[in-house]
């Protein structure tokens, strides 16, 4: 009888050892299996990134201020703007006076005139620098060379909520001995509804040249700039800024 | 001739300071590329008059008899335009001072028994001054409008 428990004992912890074993056996499989599957994985993922990237979101909203620019030219798709009007954006066209942007009453349906991002003061804070390379084409006997209009002061007044109040100073190297180059003190203002800043000299100083920027590219740090006479806005010189 | 830059420099600090003659030139040619013509025109006086109650509020109740609260309503868009028209006929004949002189009579005529305090031609002109301002960009003499909306709006006034 006694003979018998421990034959029976002994037999259990045997397969008690076997079925460990097993089921040892089965989680190792089961690793490796893990293992190989994240080995493919990974070289799926390294296939997936030689793919090149997605392309970033300001690229595509480069891209499509460029195509509304043309069309807004063509006049096909957005109606056409009288001079001291400005689109109002969004699906339905509408063109309002740029006078009553950012003024608090909404004038588009839409209420676009009023946007956050219509009304936003970025292009204009005091420090914002706007650089490019300059070519000439009139007024100035100077190679192309960089330039630079920085604003140094910005007021927006609720007697005139449409525009900022701007002070500028324009520089430009002249390459002569003086090694000095010019800066010209400039005033005037940002129109919300065209996105424009437009410069001409600063109070009591001669009116030499002029400033006329189109933030029109998609963003607050892209704009194409020109150099004029203030008086008739003959255009001396163009550059496309960047702010930096 | 550094005589003469000075003098002309004195002559222009003079001009600058009063709606003289030069001034009102000067002046009456840059209403006229503020002022320019059809819708324009209304949005022209819709941004005045916003900027006007935007100083003043408490100066929408003298208008409302003519939708002062809603500077939208019809009713106010044919007041706006009619103030400045007004405007635009003193401003035209600043420089025929005996009809200017009738004009401006007949608007003070218009505009005696209503209670206006000084404080609000004072926003009206700030108004002018900063719409023209918005309109024009650059060019434009911030002195001159100074001194002839202020001879102007003495005149509506009967004082200074």
């Amino acid at each position: 009888m006694w003979y018998m428990l421990l034959l029976v004992g002994l037999a259990a912890a045997a397969s008690d050892i076997l079925d460990a074993k097993r089921t040892e056996y089965i989680i190792k499989n089961q690793n490796f299996f893990l293992d190989h599957l994240v080995e493919e994985l990974h070289e799926l993922e390294e296939k997936f990134s030689k793919i090149s990237h997605e392309v970033d979101a300001k690229t595509i909203r480069q891209l499509k201020a460029r195509i509304s620019n043309l069309e807004e030219d063509h006049h096909t798709y957005h109606e056409h703007c009288g001079e001291e009007e400005a689109p109002c954006g969004g699906d339905v066209p509408q063109c309002i006076s740029d006078l009553l942007f950012c003024d608090g009453e909404k004038d588009c349906r839409d209420g676009n005139d009023e946007d956050d991002d219509t009304c936003s003061l970025n292009i204009t804070h005091v420090g914002s620098s706007f650089t490019g390379l300059a070519t000439w084409t009139g007024c100035e006997d100077l190679k192309p060379d960089h330039t630079v209009v920085t604003i140094t002061a910005s007021i927006h007044k609720k007697e005139s909520p449409s525009r900022v109040f701007l002070r500028a100073l324009l520089s430009f190297d002249t390459h002569d001995r003086s090694r000095s180059g010019r800066v010209i003190q400039l005033s005037g203002l940002y129109n919300f509804g065209k996105r424009q800043i437009l410069l001409g000299p600063a109070r009591d100083t001669k009116p030499t040249y002029g400033v006329v920027c189109d933030f029109n590219l998609g963003d607050d740090d892209h704009a194409d700039c020109k150099i004029v006479i203030p008086a008739s806005h003959f255009v001396c010189a163009h550059f496309n800024a960047a702010r930096y | 001739m550094k005589i003469l830059v000075v003098l002309l420099a004195f002559v222009a600090v003079a001009m600058a300071s009063e709606c003289g003659n030069l001034t009102r030139l000067k002046v009456k040619h840059e209403w006229s590329q503020a002022w320019s013509s059809g819708h324009d025109r209304e949005d022209f006086a819709q941004a005045i008059w916003r900027a006007v109650f935007a100083q003043a509020p408490a100066a929408r109740d003298l208008f409302k008899r003519v939708h002062g609260d809603d500077t939208t309503h019809p009713v106010f868009i044919a007041h706006a335009e009619r103030v400045l028209t007004g405007l635009d006929i003193a401003i035209n004949i600043l420089d025929q001072p005996e009809t200017l002189k009738e004009e401006l009579e007949h608007l003070q005529k218009q505009h005696e028994g209503r209670k206006i305090p000084d404080n609000y031609f004072a926003a009206f002109k700030t108004a002018v001054l900063h719409v023209v301002a918005a309109k024009l960009g650059r060019c434009w003499d911030r002195e001159a409008w100074d001194a002839c909306i202020d001879f102007i709006e003495d005149g509506i006034k009967g004082h200074h």
